[in-house]
């Protein structure tokens, strides 16, 4: 009986870490889902998704959030660092959760667009969509920082889930 | 039945929490997609779906959902969403609005490879008690501005003012005429324990 939406692979962040890849991911899938929970070892400091170990400037990020008191849309062109799937408004003390959808993932005909969902209690909201600007099928994802050592605290679960359609 | 220019395909029957009903892969233009006899079988369905579209001038264009062919006037719509520059509210009442926003496409205006990617979940669809509520999650970058406009992340939430159970659900583009050859779009049903 066919699966349709199924746990590919969970890391469990056992000692602080500046990037959790998920490599080999196979091409039987419609869409990749990332879910994201834990702390960052600092303030301040965004999540990207770096694909296929891409270092090239073909990332780029557009944006909203809000804090509680206004909303402001912001966006980035042009990155090398990756696609921000959980961006400015870092506490590095409170629980976030990050919902990261990859979309046709596997295809060889489109850039490929990412949406994002991220949360945190303590500072705000965010919804996100990315480009990665390759028709390239993904293979592999490294979440992220460009400007920390040590991103993911330990005690953080990454899961990347894949939805197979019909 | 599949319609002609496009890979269609659709399983029933298959027991699980979140299974594929119905997937359409167009390799033709095409002016919508409709995904029609859905079975109550679930308690809520999610559309995922990368399309573009052949607006003029500007990067994105908005998708628009219709369901079971209702008319103008049952519909409403909410949204937030920011182009990169400017965060923005708003919403559509029935005077204007012909389908429920759900989502955003990109267009070949801004490169032949630039599609934009929307989740839609329809809740509680074939309860007949209600009316229905849906609420979008979607977006597409364009690596900066295309005619002057970035691109555009939304969050959208839409009424249906009916009771009905909903059987069949259509995507169409806003502003462009035709969804581009390679918009992917997939339903889904979630079920309950």
């Amino acid at each position: 009986m066919p699966i349709t939406y199924e746990p590919i692979a969970t890391t469990t962040v056992g000692s602080a870490t500046a990037e959790v890849t998920f490599s080999g991911i196979s091409g039987s899938y419609t869409d990749l889902v990332a879910v994201i929970t834990g702390t960052r070892s600092t303030t301040g400091n965004s999540v990207l998704v770096r694909i296929n170990s891409d270092t090239g400037s073909n990332y780029s990020t557009t944006i909203i959030d809000g804090d509680g008191t206004s909303a402001v849309s912001e966006r980035g062109s042009n990155m090398s660092s990756g696609i921000g799937v959980a961006a400015w408004k870092g506490n590095g003390s409170d629980q976030m959760v990050v919902i990261v959808n990859i979309m046709n993932y596997a295809n060889t005909t489109t850039y490929k667009t990412v949406l994002s969902r991220y949360g945190q209690a303590g500072t705000g909201t965010e919804a996100l969509v990315g480009l990665w600007r390759s028709t390239a099928a993904i293979t592999s994802l490294t979440f992220r920082s460009d400007n920390v050592s040590n991103l993911f605290s330990v005690g953080s679960v990454l899961t990347l889930y894949g939805i197979k359609a019909a | 039945m599949p319609i002609l220019g496009i890979i269609a395909s659709s399983k029933f029957g298959d027991v699980g929490d979140f299974e594929s009903i119905a997937t359409t892969l167009l390799t033709a233009t095409a002016s919508s997609v409709t995904f029609s006899s859905i079975p109550a079988t679930f308690d809520h369905l999610q559309i995922r779906y990368i399309s573009q579209t052949n607006r003029a001038t500007f990067g994105r264009d908005v998708v628009r959902l219709q369901i079971n062919s209702f008319a103008v006037s049952n519909y409403a719509s909410h949204f937030i969403s920011g182009d990169g520059a400017t965060a923005s509210a708003g919403a559509e009442t029935t005077a204007n609005n012909v389908f429920i926003l759900s989502g955003v496409a990109g267009t070949t205006t801004a490169g032949a490879d630039f599609f934009g990617a929307s989740i839609v979940d329809i809740l509680d669809y074939k309860n007949t008690n209600k009316n229905k509520t849906i609420r979008t999650l979607g977006g597409v970058d364009v690596n900066g501005t295309v005619g002057g406009a970035g691109g555009e992340v939304v969050l959208q939430s839409g009424l249906l003012l009916s009771t009905n159970a909903i059987t069949s659900l259509t995507l169409q583009p806003n502003t462009g005429t035709l969804f581009s050859v390679d918009s992917h779009f997939a339903l889904y049903g979630i079920r309950s324990a």
